[in-house]
């Protein structure tokens, strides 16, 4: 459910989102609290729950952390492996017109039925966490054509030997690919990160200060700088969806 | 954005002084606003409370920022990398192709000077606004389509040959991670959460009190300082195609520059 929230709405629009629920969660709590205990019953809360505030500092930090690390890695990681394995399918296109017509034609046909494989129907598929039949397939069947070339000259021999091995960086690089769409760490701890923030706001519901207003307004400030660290994770969790999703690029330029 | 882009432009001494001025005046502004509509021994009884979830805030917001500088930098160092060496592969596949006989491979050589003069005058001033050159991209379909049509003539040719496609790779995996290192898709996100965080972090010291509203002010300004030297270097690492400490072209017009043929 959270990912197609990322489809339906803008970036911007969801990060208001994240950040009003947050801030509703907290004046809630705030005013409810406020309206069972005076601040004198809440002012002798403030040393004692003044360290304990201080326990939860590590304790969100260390769920911020991971989840990011592991989120800002695999994005990038991703964007670059689309980006190589779309480069190679050019490099092995653009060097398929050293091989005798029909064998060129073949094989330039493969690579485009891969890529559309990948462009139409993968992509779509890694949205959920799955590789495309249709893609595997594809793949299959390019290098089933690259292993039936029979080359001609020294030249094509040569050429075949360097397809081969660029070949087998399009499989690793499809790997990595699918490994980063199939198993999205960042999501995985970001359970640990929001209820580090719950704790968080709902600890700051048992302090006292001067005016309800003061006390809303500092936690709103507090909430606002938290949660948008939680979009922050969120929208690095799902790669292929929403304003910053991994387009299919590369792919395309090999179509063109 | 674009105002990222054009703030990362100006010299580096100016932007420090933007951002330094922009920083001490909006704490210095809220402090005494604050302090005009509400009375100082109501503010001096936030500062307890206030400073707990203040050590909180600088918690978060400090390991923020340690994790995107080390991201940052390590994203300015591989953008650097990539230039170098796709630069540097294109000199040896230059070379290869200089020690082939034939029209094809003078055909080639022109094709690969293209291609660098295109990168030179239309991809660097691209990858400062975080995008590519569709011009470049061309070009270097074509430095393919050129090469293609190469063929070699004895065993001597063919050993060129070989080396020439692997530098060829070398060249085309470089391009991409070149452009990979030059794209802006996640700086927007980012700098909205730096930038929350930094404001955070500042607002937050129009809430204590003192009665000595001078101290309040440098104090502030002390701290405020302090953040915001530390998102100027984030700055200058997260745009590593612009400004002063930018990457340049200045290794691909000297390959440009070199007698040919």
């Amino acid at each position: 459910m959270i990912s197609e929230i990322f489809n339906e709405f803008a970036l911007w629009q969801i990060n208001a989102l994240v950040i009003t629920l947050g801030l509703v969660f907290s004046t809630i709590g705030i005013v409810v609290v406020d309206r069972f205990y005076t601040i004198f019953h809440l002012r002798e809360n403030n040393h004692v729950g003044g360290f304990k505030f201080e326990f939860l500092e590590p304790f969100f930090l260390s769920f911020l952390l991971l989840p990011l690390t592991l989120s800002w890695v695999d994005y990038n990681d991703l964007n670059r492996n689309v980006g190589l394995e779309g480069s190679s399918l050019i490099f092995l296109k653009n060097i398929a017109a050293v091989f005798d017509e029909p064998v060129a034609v073949d094989l330039k046909d493969a690579i485009d039925r891969y890529a559309t494989a990948v462009t139409v129907d993968e992509w779509r598929t890694m949205e959920q966490g799955k590789e495309s039949k249709k893609a595997a397939d594809a793949l299959q069947v390019l290098v089933l054509r690259y292993g039936q070339v029979q080359p001609r000259t020294a030249h094509q021999r040569e050429m075949l030997k360097t397809s081969a091995s660029v070949l087998g960086h399009v499989v690793k690089y499809r790997g990595y690919r699918l490994a980063a769409a199939i198993h999205p760490n960042g999501l995985l701890v970001s359970g640990g990160l929001v209820i580090s923030v719950i704790l968080t706001i709902a600890l700051g519901w048992v302090f006292a200060l001067p005016t309800l207003l003061t006390k809303v307004a500092l936690q709103a400030l507090l909430v606002v700088a938290m949660m948008c660290c939680v979009f922050f994770v969120l929208t690095l969790s799902f790669p292929f969806k929403g304003d910053l999703y991994i387009p299919p690029h590369p792919f395309l330029r090999v179509l063109n | 954005m674009e105002t990222l882009y054009s703030l990362a432009e100006l010299p580096l001494h100016v932007i420090a002084i933007i951002f330094i001025s922009l920083g001490i005046g909006l704490s210095t502004i809220g402090v005494l606003l604050v302090n005009n509509y509400v009375v100082t021994a109501q503010l001096i009884e936030n500062n307890f409370v206030a400073g707990f979830k203040f050590t909180y805030l600088a918690q978060v917001f400090t390991g923020i920022l340690a994790f995107v500088l080390i991201e940052q930098s390590a994203r300015y160092s591989n953008a650097s990398a990539y230039v170098n060496n796709e630069l540097n592969a294109i000199g040896y596949f230059d070379q290869a192709m200089a020690g082939l006989s034939g029209p094809e491979a003078e055909d080639v050589r022109k094709a690969v000077r293209a291609y660098v003069k295109s990168v030179v005058d239309d991809e660097f001033p691209a990858m400062a606004r975080g995008n590519e050159s569709v011009e470049s991209s061309r070009k270097f379909k074509d430095m393919f389509a050129a090469y293609a049509k190469i063929a070699p003539i004895d065993a001597r040719e063919s050993a060129i040959i070989f080396s020439a496609n692997q530098m060829l790779m070398r060249v085309s995996d470089n391009r991409t991670g070149r452009l990979s290192a030059a794209s802006g898709r996640l700086q927007a996100l980012l700098w909205t959460t730096i930038f929350v965080g930094l404001f955070a972090s500042i607002a937050w010291n129009w809430f204590f009190g003192s009665n000595n509203l001078v101290a309040q002010l440098v104090m502030g300004s002390l701290l405020t300082t302090a953040n915001v030297m530390t998102v100027y270097y984030l700055f200058i690492a997260a745009f590593p195609f612009i400004g002063e400490l930018g990457i340049g072209p200045e290794g691909w017009k000297e390959f440009l520059d070199l007698p040919y043929p």
